[in-house]
């Protein structure tokens, strides 16, 4: 690393009283706003990811870590577990129904606020991100009172449906999909906000234009807004799918009141699980790492693909 | 890319100086429980808000100790994976905690390595004062725990419903089965038992002797649910369950208080502390809000095959002292006291683990007007008859079990067919946990 460091080039230097040059000051200032994102990034999240890896190695079969004894025995252990492949299982469905419908239900709901513009859709986004404003926890115990048929506000439709008991209900098959509800109720007002923000930033020439070449709201909407609005969208991918892969709360506490959320569910529950109840940190490491994995391969593929990070050239 | 090179070079700079920080790998904290700081070091205690009044009867009775007790309120299911952080920290360890035997049979592992062997440190009359409810606070003949209380199951019936129907109580689970079809038939409706979670599995399972996470040894559990003991209990369970007198419920889902709030509950098999805490006989009680005499207490059921009865337990609590403390003196005087002493556990909450305290912990219970017969002489008899399944195993035999309980009940598939499948994941996460499962 030392290398790299030694090899950044020297420009021309007019020099000042500190002995640093003016260009120099100005080529660090951009550093410096970055700074405190820099920090924030490095000890909440790559930090974090790289002591993941230094303890996926550790052995912790005597209660405290010995760096670099275990080897690779960790993934054998996380990634040979039995129940390995069935909370990623669980998981991927969670994925396959969370992602699609909340990206298609976002999308619906904002292009519908934007199409209906004024104090009414002003209302309703801010209807829509209340939600969000609780925390995932307490948004779970919320979401049960909502599932029970014997309190819920729903509990005609819930009878309707069948449902007698929130034991009828809370069911290892439902499971992906009541996770979605919650999920989407938690996270949808921001992205909503996001999308509207990023209509009202497109061209009024293109929408008059498009308006006089006589194109109706939904034409407008599939033809003009959303292809302008894709890479929202695809950011909105990477970010769902790579926080959907870390499901935790939901799971965990979904079963507190009755119904039947077997456990572990989701990889994160292994990991809390190889954690927390067996002592083997390295495992719940190795667990964590793969989920990370995941999200970085996705991340990577979406900007390779869709070329959304590319600079626009003007 | 330079950009990013030098950006990854600064990171990769801040991660070894944080590595740098990373406490060596110390050895597994042996010194630590050696050190004796003395008599004057204050000792943390771990408990809930129920246990309170534990402290502070202490408290009262050693006024010039009082200052050294510091008690913390705790979620005590975090216990274990609280000590695994302090183990990485090498620091911060409770002295004393209230928890289950089964929470601290999670601490007795080499992982974890927590509890303090009371063996040598308890007089040997005090340990033998314990009876059977010390069995699993035993680990490979040491001590690891004391116990505060015990929830041994009994059968708890409607007197006046049973006196109105003319039903004799039952003394067998024969007679127990043979009775739910005599009610399915005369009286539909009313309910006989509760299977909704672990703990009425337990009821039924360990009631009858199952050998389903039978603890062996430290590393060996037998889990064979093919034992005839196990089949005979499943039968009952889907007999009672096909008849409709069983509900699929637990004893606190809303649907099933209601079934006790309409006078429909003929009779439960469930824990001691069952009487005082969900019967009740209050305003503000689970399901009883008037104390009319209306509850019976009757001993634990026996298969008439069996020698005796055997009965399962639901809680119990104990306390186990750490062996990282720095004052052990004070931390075992701390935990004999509120185990053994009268101050505390003679007008505690639930049933004391302490049989000699018992006896006058009796009063507490038999002014209650709720109780068609005085309670105690049968809760102090089923104390003997406690499972030996009530040791359990390190590993979470709940989860699993309750998975497929409730699978089988969503399903309407039978209980003898879920036990296969809880055998089978049980005998995994068991191995997965470092036991060697035993099948036969």
């Amino acid at each position: 690393m030392a290398v790299q460091t030694s090899e950044i080039e020297a420009p021309p230097r007019t020099q000042t009283h500190l002995g640093v040059s003016a260009k120099g000051w100005r080529r660090f200032i951009p550093y410096l706003f970055l700074l405190p994102y820099l920090l924030a990034m490095f000890f909440f999240s790559i930090g974090p990811g790289l002591y993941a890896l230094l303890i996926s190695f550790a052995d912790f079969s005597q209660g405290v870590p010995r760096y670099f004894a275990a080897g690779i025995s960790n993934y054998i252990t996380a990634y040979g577990d039995f129940r390995f492949v069935e909370v990623f299982r669980n998981v991927g469905l969670f994925l396959l129904i969370s992602v699609p419908v909340g990206i298609g239900l976002v999308l619906l709901l904002s292009l519908l606020l934007h199409i209906r513009r004024g104090r009414t859709a002003a209302v309703l986004r801010t209807i829509y991100f209340i939600p969000g404003a609780v925390t995932g926890p307490a948004l779970v115990l919320l979401a049960i009172f909502m599932f029970d048929p014997t309190t819920s506000p729903f509990r005609g439709l819930l009878s309707a449906l069948g449902y007698q008991s929130i034991n009828d209900v809370i069911v290892p098959s439902t499971l992906p999909w009541l996770f979605t509800i919650v999920g989407f109720f938690a996270g949808s007002g921001v992205w909503i906000a996001i999308f509207y923000g990023a209509y009202e930033s497109l061209s009024v020439e293109v929408m008059e234009a498009a308006t006089i070449d006589g194109c109706n709201a939904w034409q407008q909407a599939w033809h003009i807004k959303i292809p302008l609005i894709r890479p929202y969208i695809m950011y909105m991918l990477i970010l769902v799918l790579a926080g959907n892969v870390q499901l935790f709360a939901e799971p965990q506490l979904l079963g507190v009141a009755g119904g039947n959320v077997p456990n572990p569910w989701a990889p994160n529950q292994l990991g809390y699980y190889f954690a927390f109840r067996l002592g083997n940190f390295g495992a719940a490491a190795a667990v964590s790492l793969i989920m990370l994995l995941i999200g970085v391969v996705a991340a990577y593929a979406v900007v390779q693909w869709t070329s959304i990070f590319k600079p626009e050239s003007s | 890319m330079k950009q990013v090179w030098k950006l990854f070079s600064l990171l990769a700079g801040l991660v070894l100086l944080i590595n740098a920080c990373v406490p060596s790998a110390a050895p597994a904290a042996d010194s630590a429980g050696e050190t004796t700081a003395g008599a004057g070091t204050p000792i943390t205690v771990w408990i809930d808000t129920t246990r309170q009044a534990a402290v502070d009867a202490y408290k009262k009775a050693n006024p010039d100790k009082a200052a050294l007790i510091q008690e913390v309120l705790v979620e005590r299911g975090e216990f274990p994976a609280k000590v695994l952080l302090f183990n990485n920290t090498n620091s911060g360890w409770p002295d004393v905690v209230f928890a289950e035997p089964s929470l601290v049979g999670q601490v007795s592992d080499t992982a974890h390595n927590f509890p303090l062997d009371l063996k040598d440190l308890v007089a040997q009359e005090v340990i033998e004062g314990f009876g059977n409810s010390l069995a699993p606070c035993w680990f490979e003949g040491k001590l690891f725990c004391l116990r505060n209380d015990v929830a041994q199951n009994v059968l708890y019936y409607n007197a006046k419903l049973m006196e109105e129907f003319g039903y004799t109580v039952p003394t067998t689970w024969e007679e127990y089965q043979e009775l739910s079809d005599q009610v399915a038939q005369d009286h539909p409706g009313y309910i006989m038992g509760a299977f909704g979670d672990q703990w009425n599995w337990a009821t039924y399972f360990w009631g009858s002797g199952c050998p389903m996470n039978e603890v062996l040894g430290e590393t060996q559990v037998r889990i064979n649910p093919n034992d005839s003991r196990c089949e005979r209990a499943a039968m009952l369970v889907d007999h009672m369950i096909g008849n409709g007198t069983m509900a699929k419920l637990d004893p606190f889902d809303p649907a099933f208080v209601q079934i006790a709030a309409d006078n429909k509950l003929l009779m439960i098999i469930d824990a001691s502390w069952f009487g005082e805490y969900v019967f009740g006989g209050k305003e503000d009680s689970t399901y009883y809000k008037t104390a009319e005499g209306q509850l019976g207490i009757a001993a634990p059921l026996k298969w008439r095959d069996d020698p005796a009865p055997m009965t399962a337990t639901h809680g119990g609590a104990a306390w186990t002292v750490s062996r990282h403390t720095a004052n052990p003196d004070l931390a075992v005087e701390f935990a004999l006291f509120v185990t053994t002493a009268d101050d505390y556990q003679s007008t505690g909450p639930t049933f004391p683990g302490y049989l000699p305290v018992a006896d006058k912990w009796a009063k507490t219970i038999q002014g209650n007007a709720l109780y068609a017969n005085d309670p105690y002489p049968v809760f102090k008899d089923a104390v003997q008859y406690i499972s030996p399944l009530d040791k359990q195993p390190r590993y979470d035999w709940g989860a699993t079990t309750v998975k497929f309980l409730k699978e089988a009940n969503q399903n309407g598939t039978t209980q003898l067919a879920a036990l296969q499948l809880i055998a089978e994941e049980l005998q995994k996460v068991a191995e997965a946990q470092g036991y060697e499962v035993v099948t036969e």
